[in-house]
C-alpha cells in the first residue's frame, strides 16, 4: 500500500523521537528516519515538519558553521517537544494496538 | 564531504523553490530555507544531483509539511467564503421572499417598488444621526436648519440611491462581492437601528421650543429682560412695574424723581397702557388709561417717576405729545399710600424736598391695574 499518508500522521511523532535520540540537522534526520525503516520518507516533508516543530516550540534550533560547506542548521527537543512526544507516543501505543487487534479480528 | 562550491544544479533548484515561497513573508522565508544549502548538499553527494526532483513539487511539499498556508491558497479561501456569504444570504433573502409571497396583495412586490424610496430614507438617517452624535441633541427636518445641511442631504441620498442601484463609485469594482454586500447589508440595520434615535431627536427639538419659552419665562421672572427695545420693562416680584411711586425719608410722596442704576443706565418704566373698566359690574370700556414720559426739552424720559397718565380712546396707543396742551391733560395720581411710614438711618442725612399739592391727584386708584400692549 501506499504508506505515504500513514506516514503524515507519524511524521511529527518519528521526528520527535529521533531528535530526542540525539541533536541532529535536516538531513542527518532524515537519513536517520530512513535508516530507521521509513525509506520513502521526503526530505522536504522532514524539513518542513522541523520548521513547523520548532515554531510551535518543540524544537530550539542552533546553527553550527562549517569550515567547508554551508552552515547546518541542528535542531534539539524542548521539554515542550518531550510532552508532546509522550503524548503521541501513548496515543500511538493505544492507536496501534486497537487496529492491530481490528485487523486480528477479521478473517483473512 | 561538503562542497564549498554550491552546484549551479541545486543554485538553479533553490532559486525555484525561494520564487514558489516568495509569497512568505520574509521571516518565514528565511526560517523555511535556512540550512536547506546544508542539507541539499548533503543529499546530493550522497544520491547524486537527481535526487534534487521537481523544485515546484518539493516546495509545495515543504511549504504543506511546514503548515505554511499559500497566500494564492488564501486568496481562494477568500473567494470560498465570498460564496459562503452569497450563500447564506441568498438563503436568508429566499426565506423571507417565500414569507412575504404567503401574504395577500404582493407585498413582496410593493417592498421591492418601496426600495428607492428607502434608499432615500437611510441617507438621511445617515445625516440626521452625524448631527446627533456631533453633539446635537435635537433635529429639524433639514439638517442642521442650513443650506450646507440641506447640500450635504442632498449628495448623500445621491451616494444612498447610486448605492442602492449597485452604481456606487468606486465601489463598483467590488459590485457582486460578498464582502460589499455584508457591507451594505450592515448599512441597512445600522439605519433601522438608528430610527428611534432620529425620531428622538426630533422630539427634543419640541422640547427645544419648550426650553426656549421656559428661559423666557425665567429671564421675565429674574429681570434679565429689563431693558427691552421699547425702553424697557422692569420687573418686581416677576410682575411687570407700570409706575414707579417714590416717597421721600419722611414719608411723603414725591413726585418728578429721576432714577438711574449703578452704570448710569436710567431705570426705565415705559409706562404699559391699562384698561379701564367702568361701572359696579366692571365693564371694559374702549378707553384705556395711557402713561405719558417726562421730558428733558429734547428727548421723552421714561426714568422720572411716576409716570403721569390720563384715560383716553384706546385707539391711540402711543402717547399724544400734544396732550398736555389740550384740556385732558396728564397727571399724576395713583399714589397707592397717602404717606408710608418715615425711614431713617443713624448719621445719615436725607433729601429735603416739598412737594406742591397740585403736583398730583390725591387718593387711591380706582380702576383695577391691567396692564396691556396696547388696545383692550
Amino acid at each position: 500500500m501506499d504508506t505515504t499518508q500513514l506516514l503524515k500522521g507519524v511524521l511529527d511523532l518519528t521526528v520527535l523521537a529521533v531528535v530526542e535520540g540525539e541533536d541532529g540537522y535536516g538531513y542527518d534526520i532524515v537519513r536517520r528516519l530512513r535508516d530507521g525503516g521509513l525509506s520513502d520518507v521526503g526530505d522536504a516533508s522532514v524539513y518542513g515538519t522541523l520548521r513547523r516543530l520548532y515554531t510551535a516550540g518543540a524544537l530550539t534550533s542552533y546553527v553550527v558553521p562549517s569550515e567547508s560547506g554551508p552552515h547546518r542548521k541542528y535542531y534539539g527537543i524542548t521539554p515542550t517537544g518531550r510532552d508532546q512526544l509522550k503524548q503521541q507516543r501513548d496515543d500511538w501505543s493505544v492507536f496501534s494496538t486497537t487496529v492491530s487487534t481490528i485487523l486480528e479480528g477479521v478473517p483473512a | 564531504m561538503s562542497t564549498v562550491v554550491i552546484a549551479p544544479e541545486l543554485q538553479k533548484f533553490l532559486e525555484v523553490v525561494r520564487a514558489e515561497l516568495s509569497d512568505l513573508d520574509a521571516e518565514e522565508q528565511r526560517e523555511i530555507t535556512d540550512g536547506l544549502v546544508a542539507d541539499l548538499t548533503d543529499l546530493i553527494d550522497d544520491q547524486g544531483i537527481e535526487a534534487l526532483g521537481d523544485p515546484v513539487a518539493y516546495a509545495a511539499e515543504l511549504r504543506q509539511a511546514a503548515g505554511l498556508v499559500s497566500a494564492r491558497k488564501q486568496v481562494r479561501e477568500r473567494v470560498a467564503v465570498g460564496i459562503r456569504v452569497h450563500a447564506v444570504l441568498d438563503a436568508a433573502k429566499a426565506r423571507c421572499r417565500h414569507v412575504l409571497e404567503g401574504l395577500p396583495g404582493d407585498v413582496d412586490e410593493l417592498l421591492t417598488s418601496l426600495q428607492p424610496a428607502w434608499w432615500v430614507v437611510r441617507a438621511y438617517i445617515a445625516v440626521q444621526s452625524v448631527l446627533l452624535s456631533s453633539g446635537g441633541w435635537s433635529l429639524s427636518p433639514v439638517p442642521d436648519d442650513s443650506i450646507s445641511g440641506a447640500l450635504a442631504l442632498l449628495v448623500v441620498v445621491a451616494a444612498s440611491v447610486q448605492l442602492g442601484r449597485g452604481r456606487l463609485w468606486p465601489l463598483t469594482r467590488w459590485s457582486g462581492s460578498a464582502l460589499l454586500r455584508v457591507v451594505v447589508l450592515a448599512i441597512n440595520l445600522i439605519a433601522i437601528g438608528l430610527v428611534p434615535a432620529v425620531a428622538g431627536g426630533f422630539e427634543n427639538r419640541e422640547w427645544d421650543n419648550y426650553d426656549a419659552g421656559y428661559s423666557d419665562g425665567m429671564n421675565e421672572a429674574t429681570g434679565a429682560y429689563a431693558v427691552d427695545d421699547a425702553g424697557g420693562t422692569l420687573f418686581a416680584s416677576g410682575l411687570p412695574v407700570g409706575n414707579i411711586y417714590p416717597y421721600d425719608a419722611a414719608g411723603n410722596p414725591l413726585v418728578g424723581i429721576q432714577l438711574f442704576d449703578q452704570h448710569g443706565n436710567p431705570i426705565q418704566v415705559k409706562g404699559k397702557n391699562e384698561c379701564v373698566y367702568e361701572g359696579p359690574e366692571e365693564v371694559l370700556t374702549d378707553t384705556s388709561r395711557v402713561f405719558f414720559p417726562w421730558s428733558d426739552g429734547a428727548a421723552q424720559r421714561w426714568n422720572v417717576f411716576p409716570l403721569p397718565s390720563r384715560i383716553q380712546g384706546a385707539d391711540v396707543a402711543e402717547p399724544d405729545p400734544t396732550a398736555f396742551t389740550g384740556t385732558n391733560r396728564p397727571a399724576v395720581s395713583g399714589f397707592p399710600f397717602v404717606a408710608v411710614p418715615k425711614v431713617s438711618l443713624p448719621g445719615l442725612l436725607t433729601s429735603a424736598a416739598t412737594t406742591p399739592p397740585k403736583a398730583f391727584v390725591p387718593g387711591a386708584r380706582t380702576e383695577d391695574v391691567n396692564l396691556v400692549e396696547s388696545g383692550c
